[in-house]
């Protein structure tokens, strides 16, 4: 099986599987819901009686946002600029980048691992759909699988996970070295150019973790083991043997992924506009964008599980209903 | 010539030295004296006949010219050292005698871990102490020997004069930034007295804007320099890691001597050039009336030119030296030192020295942002899109250093807020004429574990300053607004706070001024302070009895706050109320005493008056307002109705809250105290408002809206490790 009928199944599956990505979503907002309720009334309190309540309507007056950060506390501390605007993609890419996610504010690494588990949760209901028979779909089936493979796969997000930590441990040592080995250095494109290749080192080792859980999951799943040691096991070595097939497949949805940030980006309404119609367009093209982040994701993890039928020579099943 | 020999070069200039300034100046006159005779004279002249007037009228110079330097430096760019020689020509403008010579060995900050530049710097909690210190990182100014020879207005056998180190700040004795040469004779008042020196430095990496990065220096403070006979005795304080300098006016004549490759960037104009048989260059700058001389290699240096020209003001000719990858951020340089020569030649009076160097240092030197005379470094990135105030905002302010600072020389050491913060309040503005407002800038890509800037910028679209450019001052003042007043001398401020208290309390309490006054009062009072201490060392009540002057009132009410504590202003609207002003309770009607009672009537005009517009209808509409911070100013107390009419209180602010009653036939609609920010200070605007209905959740909905597809996303990413 070629790159492009990987994809191509992936992207299938993905859409057939609207409706899980549309759980995902829906869960999604309901476990950032919370902390958007406590961040509006930190808001609405610090605005007050005050007429910031209509110059605020329209662009965001600096010095106001300024004041409110500096008796900000907790989670009110992340309302900064770039993060009330189509920017905030950006910052969230660099936060994943640098590792900075857990460390942003403690209250949000909580929320952020609650979700990183109930996304474990669901990932065994997610793959079964997408691999499984089609008499075994739908919401109960799904609900069992999910059930059925959460603990094993904390197992394997758990050892994932020192991974991770590893790597961005490693992160924080490589990039002061490369500081280091380049000070003596007087052109930034040049020291641009070593970072670049620095995180490109980092990003693909990121990757190659996802990727070996990824294969383990779904390999888990198709081939319905308890080991986690083994599947692991063999999903390195599925990575290791096919390194074109598995990462070029990550590596095509993950750039699709990034199009469709970029694009959302881009097309995103702006922050100056006041009025209802603009923060309903504004929310509504926002909530888009996630729910096809969760398609692209569920068409990642599609595509991947053609790969492993395919090379493990298994008939390819699956078209998810739920 | 041979190999290097800085005593030969020094000698050749201690013969030339005592007249080289005043023939300079007088050859230069005489030219023009000669030109404009040419054309303004009919019928032959010689030569005789046009010098004769000019020696006559030769003016005096614009600085007193008491600390002139003559250096001859070599630099080896591969050990990292320079190695000089230089005479010394101090003249006592004081009316105290003195038997001793101070000099500021700056360089000696950075010796080692025990001077007190790097032990504060420590305290600051910056990062040079942090990192891992190679031996090559350190730097050092090492004086051999000074020497007292026969020459100036003190004759005396040639010796070698003793020295000592002195720590008059702190005493410590482990720093060595100040050096005590004993003179064997006191030089009397009006005398002059001259020193020759020989030094060795060792380059470091760059501390404090100074030092090399790979093949490029940035060499700045870095010969020993005389600190200031004043008062009867010498201001030459150690180095610290939070202030800058102070030094006499005088004449630089200095010859550099580097690899034949390197460009060079330096104070002053080139007058001499020779080509060493070792393939070095020897290159002279000489420049008068300046209190320092910095000078800047590195064989990358693209050189380009460019002339301001302004009606009203003398021709400037700029050079820049950019780096490469910057070349096309050049014309945004040249725009930018335009703006500040052009405005604050306007404002304040002309630059005079009719040539500037503007620097674009090289990538991670550290050396960018600083001013020295007649040169100064910007700063940019590879990427930098205009909009977001960079280099513009930083080109700006350096050159207007030229003024604040290069032309009116005070104490940095003590009053560091004297041109700091006139020079931001003047970039503000500058900025503010020159430019669309400036947004605010993200940049992205910044390598984890490093102190590095993102090397990717974004402009955030929709965010800005509504109420003014100087509300972007108030962040960085309010955090720190209270923690130390700001006639505290600068190098004794608590670690830190000297960008706060220096720079934007200054700048804002100057806004404030000129909102209080006016700019047709403060423009001319800043432009006879610019021209009664340009060459001179102002103190800080010099500036505050030249604004009261004219302003044609005793300001000091106003500078005893906002200097002399360090209490913050914080004025707010408390509440507002607006009822039917119907009275009830005993009132007088015809000379009896009569009950008024509110009736059931009464009861449904108020009801028909919060539902529809009454004419008829009376309102008491009363509105609190407080003073909660300590500091004091007269405000106005705006209330508007929902009729549309606006009344105006003028409040003297100075009790912790008053109380205004207006009855109108309109309802009352919101409050402001001081509704024209004329208060700048203010460490909290967003209280300085009230509206009388309780606003909706429209405002705080829409930001959360956008905050909340932030956090969503951010889940997301949460669920890749999952």
């Amino acid at each position: 099986m070629n790159l492009f009928k990987a994809i191509g199944g992936g992207l299938a599956l993905g859409l057939r599987s609207w409706r899980i990505a549309l759980l995902l979503w829906l869960m999604g907002l309901l476990f950032a819901l919370p902390a958007a309720v406590f961040i509006e009334e930190a808001v609405h309190e610090f605005i007050g009686s005050s007429l910031a309540h209509e110059t605020l309507r329209g662009p965001m007056d600096l010095a106001w946002l300024e004041e409110f950060l500096d008796q900000a506390g907790g989670m009110s501390s992340t309302f900064e600029p770039s993060r009330l605007s189509p920017a905030a993609v950006i910052d969230n890419l660099e936060l994943w980048f640098s590792g900075d996610l857990f460390k942003e504010n403690s209250g949000l690494a909580a929320l952020g691992i609650l979700f990183g588990l109930f996304w474990t949760l669901m990932s065994g209901g997610v793959l079964a759909q997408l691999t499984g028979p089609e008499n075994h779909q739908g919401l109960a089936p799904f609900l069992a699988a999910s059930s059925r493979y959460f603990f094993r796969f904390l197992r394997l997000v758990l050892v994932a996970g020192l991974a991770y930590y590893g790597i961005y441990r490693f992160s924080t040592w490589l990039f002061p070295r490369l500081e280091q080995a380049t000070r003596d250095v007087t052109v930034e494109g040049t020291v641009l150019a070593y970072n670049l290749i620095a995180a490109a080192i980092v990003v693909l080792l990121l990757i190659l973790v996802k990727v070996v859980v990824d294969y383990a999951k779904i390999g888990t799943v198709i081939e319905e083991r308890r080991s986690m040691s083994i599947a692991g096991w063999r999903a390195v070595q599925l990575v290791v043997t096919h390194p074109i097939r598995t990462l070029s497949v990550y590596f095509s949805m993950g750039l699709l992924g990034l199009l469709l940030t970029t694009v959302y980006f881009f097309l995103a309404p702006g922050v100056a506009a006041s009025g209802l119609g603009p923060m309903v367009l504004a929310l509504v093209v926002g909530q888009l964008y996630l729910l096809l982040r969760w398609m692209v994701r569920i068409s990642l993890l599609g595509a991947e599980s053609i790969v492993f039928q395919s090379i493990h020579g298994y008939r390819r099943q699956g078209a998810s209903r739920l | 010539m041979g190999t290097f020999d800085p005593g030969a070069l020094v000698g050749m200039r201690i013969l030339r030295q005592a007249s080289t300034a005043h023939r300079r100046t007088a050859l230069r006159l005489a030219f023009w004296m000669c030109f404009a005779w040419l054309w303004l004279v009919p019928g032959p002249v010689t030569a005789q006949e046009v010098a004769t007037p000019v020696e006559a009228e030769a003016p005096a110079s614009p600085s007193a010219r008491n600390a002139n330097y003559t250096i001859a430096v070599r630099l080896d760019t591969e050990a990292k050292t320079l190695e000089g020689r230089q005479t010394v020509v101090w003249r006592n403008i004081q009316s105290a005698a003195t038997d001793e010579l101070w000099f500021h060995l700056y360089w000696n900050g950075w010796r080692n871990s025990r001077s007190t530049w790097m032990q504060e710097d420590q305290i600051r909690e910056r990062s040079s102490l942090d990192s891992e210190q190679e031996a090559e990182d350190w730097g050092y100014l090492e004086v051999d020997s000074v020497r007292w020879p026969s020459t100036g207005d003190i004759a005396g056998a040639a010796r070698d004069l003793a020295t000592r180190f002195a720590s008059p700040d702190d005493g410590n004795p482990e720093d060595r930034t100040v050096m005590v040469v004993s003179l064997p004779t006191p030089v009397e008042p009006g005398e002059s007295v001259t020193v020759e020196l020989a030094w060795r430095a060792k380059i470091p990496r760059t501390f404090a804007r100074t030092g090399f990065r790979g093949n490029y220096f940035f060499i700045a403070h870095w010969f020993p320099k005389l600190g200031v006979f004043e008062g009867g005795g010498w201001n030459c304080h150690q180095y610290h890691s939070g202030t800058e300098y102070f030094s006499d006016y005088g004449v630089y004549d200095v010859a550099i001597t580097l690899p034949s490759e390197y460009v060079l960037g330096a104070t002053g104009l080139l007058v001499d050039s020779v080509e060493n048989e070792d393939g070095s260059v020897t290159l002279r700058h000489f420049q008068e009336d300046v209190h320092s001389f910095t000078w800047t290699t590195s064989p990358d240096y693209l050189v380009l030119t460019d002339r301001f020209e302004h009606e009203g003001l003398p021709p400037v000719d700029l050079r820049l030296l950019i780096q490469p990858e910057h070349r096309s951020q050049a014309a945004r340089h040249f725009h930018a030192t335009k703006a500040a020569l052009r405005y604050y030649g306007t404002w304040y009076g002309p630059y005079p020295y009719g040539h500037v160097t503007v620097v674009d240092p090289a990538y991670g030197s550290g050396a960018g942002g600083m001013e020295y005379p007649t040169l100064f470094t910007a700063g940019t990135r590879l990427f930098n899109p205009f909009g977001g105030g960079s280099p513009e905002g930083v080109t700006i302010h350096e050159a207007g250093h030229q003024f604040w600072y290069a032309l009116v020389g005070n104490n940095e050491f003590e009053d560091a807020w004297l041109d700091e913060g006139l020079n931001t309040y003047s970039t503000t503005r500058t900025y503010d004429q020159a430019y669309p407002p400036e947004k605010p800038v993200r940049r992205y890509f910044t390598p984890p574990g490093t102190e590095g800037r993102g090397f990717f910028p974004l402009l955030l679209e929709g965010f800005g300053y509504p109420g003014g450019i100087f509300d972007e001052r108030l962040d960085g003042y309010r955090e720190l607004a209270t923690i130390d007043r700001q006639s505290t001398p600068s190098y004794l401020y608590y670690p830190s706070a000297g960008g706060a208290l220096s720079y934007s309390k200054t700048a804002l309490w100057l806004a404030t001024l000129e909102r209080y006054l006016g700019w047709d009062v403060l423009q001319p009072a800043m432009s006879k302070f610019f021209h009664e201490w340009q060459y001179r060392h102002p103190k800080p009540n010099d500036f505050f009895d030249t604004l009261s002057d004219a302003a044609g009132q005793d300001l000091s009410w106003f500078f005893e706050q906002v200097y002399h504590s360090s209490e913050e202003f914080d004025y707010a609207v408390l509440s507002v109320s607006s009822e039917p002003a119907a009275v009830e309770g005993w009132v007088t009607q015809d000379g009896e005493l009569v009950l008024a009672e509110r009736s059931a009537e009464d009861e449904d005009e108020d009801d028909t008056a919060a539902g529809e517009e009454d004419s008829e209808t009376l309102y008491r509409s009363e509105v609190v307002v407080r003073r909660f911070g300590g500091g004091v100013f007269p405000v106005e107390v705006l209330m508007v109705f929902e009729d549309g009419e606006e009344v105006r209180f003028r409040w003297d602010g100075r009790a912790r809250w008053k109380r205004i009653v207006v009855e109108q036939t309109s309802k009352l609609a919101h409050a402001v105290v001081d509704p024209d920010r004329v208060l700048l200070l203010d460490v909290r605007p967003s209280n300085n408002s009230r509206v009388l209905e309780t606003p909706d959740r429209g405002p705080a909905r829409k930001w959360t809206a956008r905050w909340l597809v932030w956090l969503q996303d951010l889940l997301t990413y949460f669920a890749f490790f999952g």
